[in-house]
């Protein structure tokens, strides 16, 4: 079973009627409310051996009493009785102000209704024989009743989710609303990983080959490695879509996609597609932490140096691809707080940076310049390591940064003093999180007029749609179905189109790019419609769209219900 | 007579795969036998609880309890 397969049971374990398997556990926990049945029948989490006779596994979170406390202000006699399903034990309070009533919920109930069972109503009465009051307890409401019982909030986490992550599901949004607005964007981004969720591809283990060792090859074997080679960047595609598609941390995917974006490489420039697997690891890894280490660290990625052509920038001949999209691209901004007569000095500093036969880094003394180079203003024998920390020590690299997460979360008319306050904050430590935790509370971020005003990307609409609906992948066609739904849109990940990196917003959409997104929409609706959990029957155009839809809705079945709300023109927008 | 406050206290258990588990936000002990117990109080007319179990592989569980009650005027938003 494969880890999209084994996280899909895991899901569909609460999203299926009970098994003759859950039933049995069910009756194990009779006398028990179960809110769920996590990874029923197996050993889960991989903590203990298969053989290790095991306890039945129970719900996830189960509530077996209810205690209901009232200070009253004054003395008197409250009897607090439980109506509906919460017929369990009751005492009447002493007299007094405070009371206290506990509930065990009995075997009368369903031992598991896990959140697509039905929703359970606990009643109480409040009755002093004067002036009674009731309380309801619904465990597991349907969705539209969360969204109306408190539709500001429910807006407010939706958005947060939507735009920090890769479609918004249930789950996150509820998740959210537990809590404030900053409590959930410290959740968020305490959430943020450094590395992936699901193993390694499992083609890392294969060896690379130098061009001379393939040069030794026979014929057959050569095309057999490229046939290798291909299934592999293939694959290597599944990989990062799977990763966006499993991960607990949405915002972590999104990242290393922004960064992608921005200190662009690119699979048709590696032999191997081992290394942009590196790369995209390296963006994993300190693009969700601090922007100084990964720019330390990209000018040495293999990848890189093949992309812009590091390996050919030697002395006496330097190549100023790198100086140049440095500067343009990835630190400062075209013409910004730099001359042109820096760019070949800045190549100069980067000669040498080059790889071994196997592709590895190496720094090559011999094609190294190393006189002295004027920087910046600067003059001094400087490497490419120099040029980084000069260029970090800008305030304007700082800005810049801040530009681009502005426009990739936020999007529209930057808002200068939010960029601003945040390029205070980043520079000089450039520590990611303080940034990005004011991005996501900033009004321009909350504001309730920038709702459904940004573009999704191909992948948040491909990927979200898998994930708001929270069905697998491996329920699409083929392993090439997903990459060509996204590519069809534009974005072929690990194949950006220059090394501008992705567009933003509506640089999305032409005339004939709409059309194919709107059919991919429309064949992910004809995909997913009969797979489509019946629990997301409440509330589902609350959960699709972050505005009022443009067409009239169909809603004589979930089946048109979903298919409309995918092809209505809303449903491009977050 | 008025009632002043409301809270409610839910008691209960969870699996062995869960690592921790949250309400509304606070971190919830639970005990050697994966019983836990939290108080919530009940703010306005109505209020939700939102439990948040997170397993052993980082992925979250998450279940919901709406209450309402006419005990309490409700508080301005």
């Amino acid at each position: 079973m494969s880890t999209a397969q084994q996280s899909s049971a895991s899901r569909n374990a609460e999203s299926v009627d009970p098994s003759p398997m859950s039933a049995a556990i069910g009756l194990a926990m009779a006398g028990a409310i179960g809110f769920a049945l996590t990874g029923c029948g197996s050993s889960g989490g991989g903590d203990a051996p298969p053989s290790a006779p095991e306890e039945p596994l129970g719900p996830a979170i189960s509530v077996q009493s209810v205690t209901i406390l009232a200070t009253t202000d004054s003395a008197t006699a409250l009897s607090i009785t439980g109506t509906d399903d919460a017929s369990g034990r009751n005492a009447s309070s002493p007299n007094g102000t405070s009371h206290q009533t506990s509930f065990a919920l009995g075997s009368q109930l369903p031992s598991d209704p896990g959140r697509t069972g039905r929703a359970l109503h606990l009643g109480f009465d409040l009755d002093d024989g004067d002036s009674p009051h009731h309380l309801d307890c619904i465990i597991n409401p349907p969705h539209d009743q969360v969204v109306d019982s408190d539709p500001v909030r429910f807006k407010a986490r939706r958005h947060l989710v939507e735009r920090s992550g890769l479609g918004a599901s249930w789950d996150e949004i509820e998740a959210a609303m537990g809590v404030s607005h900053a409590e959930a964007v410290d959740a968020l981004l305490a959430g943020l990983r450094q590395t992936h969720h699901q193993g390694a591809p499992y083609f890392l283990g294969e060896p690379i080959l130098s061009w001379r060792e393939r040069g030794r090859l026979s014929q057959q074997a050569r095309d057999d490695l490229q046939d290798n080679i291909n299934d592999w960047s293939r694959d290597l595609r599944r990989w990062w879509h799977q990763e966006m598609l499993l991960t607990p941390s949405p915002l972590t995917e999104r990242l290393v996609l922004f960064w992608h974006g921005v200190w662009t490489s690119s699979l048709s420039g590696t032999p191997y597609p081992h290394l942009m697997y590196v790369q995209n690891q390296t963006l994993r890894q300190w693009g969700t932490v601090n922007f100084a280490e990964l720019a330390r660290r990209l000018p040495k990625d293999p990848a890189m140096i093949l992309y812009l052509d590091s390996d050919s920038n030697v002395k006496g001949r330097p190549n100023e691809n790198f100086a140049r999209e440095l500067l343009e691209l990835f630190s400062l901004g075209e013409g910004q707080d730099y001359d042109e007569a820096d760019i070949p000095e800045i190549a100069r500093c980067f000669t040498g940076y080059g790889l071994d036969d196997h592709f590895n880094y190496r720094f090559k003394t011999s094609d190294h310049d190393d006189g002295e180079k004027t920087v910046f203003g600067q003059t001094g024998h400087f490497t490419g390591d120099d040029v980084i920390e000069m260029v970090l020590a800008k305030r304007r690299c700082a800005e810049y940064i801040c530009e681009q997460l502005f426009d990739e979360f936020i999007s529209g008319p930057r808002d200068n003093t939010l960029i601003g306050d945040m390029t205070d904050l980043l520079h000089p430590s450039y520590d990611l999180v303080p940034v990005l935790r004011m991005l996501f509370t900033s009004n321009a971020f909350t504001n309730t007029a920038g709702y459904g005003t940004r573009m999704k990307s191909p992948v948040e609409l491909v990927i979200g749609t898998f994930r708001r609906v929270e069905l697998d992948w491996s329920y699409d066609d083929s392993p090439w179905t997903i990459l060509w739904r996204t590519g069809s849109c534009d974005q072929d990940i690990f194949y950006p189109p220059n090394v501008r990196g992705w567009p933003r917003g509506t640089d999305w959409v032409d005339a004939k790019n709409f059309l194919t997104r709107r059919k991919q929409a429309k064949h992910l609706g004809w995909y997913l419609e009969n797979r489509l959990p019946p629990h997301l029957a409440d509330g589902l155009q609350d959960l699709l769209l972050s505005i009022n839809p443009v067409g009239s809705i169909d809603t004589r079945s979930l089946k048109f219900h979903y298919r409309t709300l995918l092809l209505d023109p809303a449903y491009q927008v977050n | 007579m008025a009632v002043t406050q409301l809270d409610i206290e839910l008691q209960g258990q969870v699996n062995r795969l869960v690592r921790s588990l949250r309400i509304n936000g606070d971190t919830v002990a639970l005990a050697a036998d994966r019983s836990y117990r939290a108080r919530i109080s009940v703010p306005s007319s109505a209020a939700s609880v939102t439990l948040v179990a997170t397993l052993a592989d980082g992925s979250a569980q998450v279940r919901r309890l709406l209450l309402g009650h006419s005990a309490i005027p409700a508080a301005p938003l």
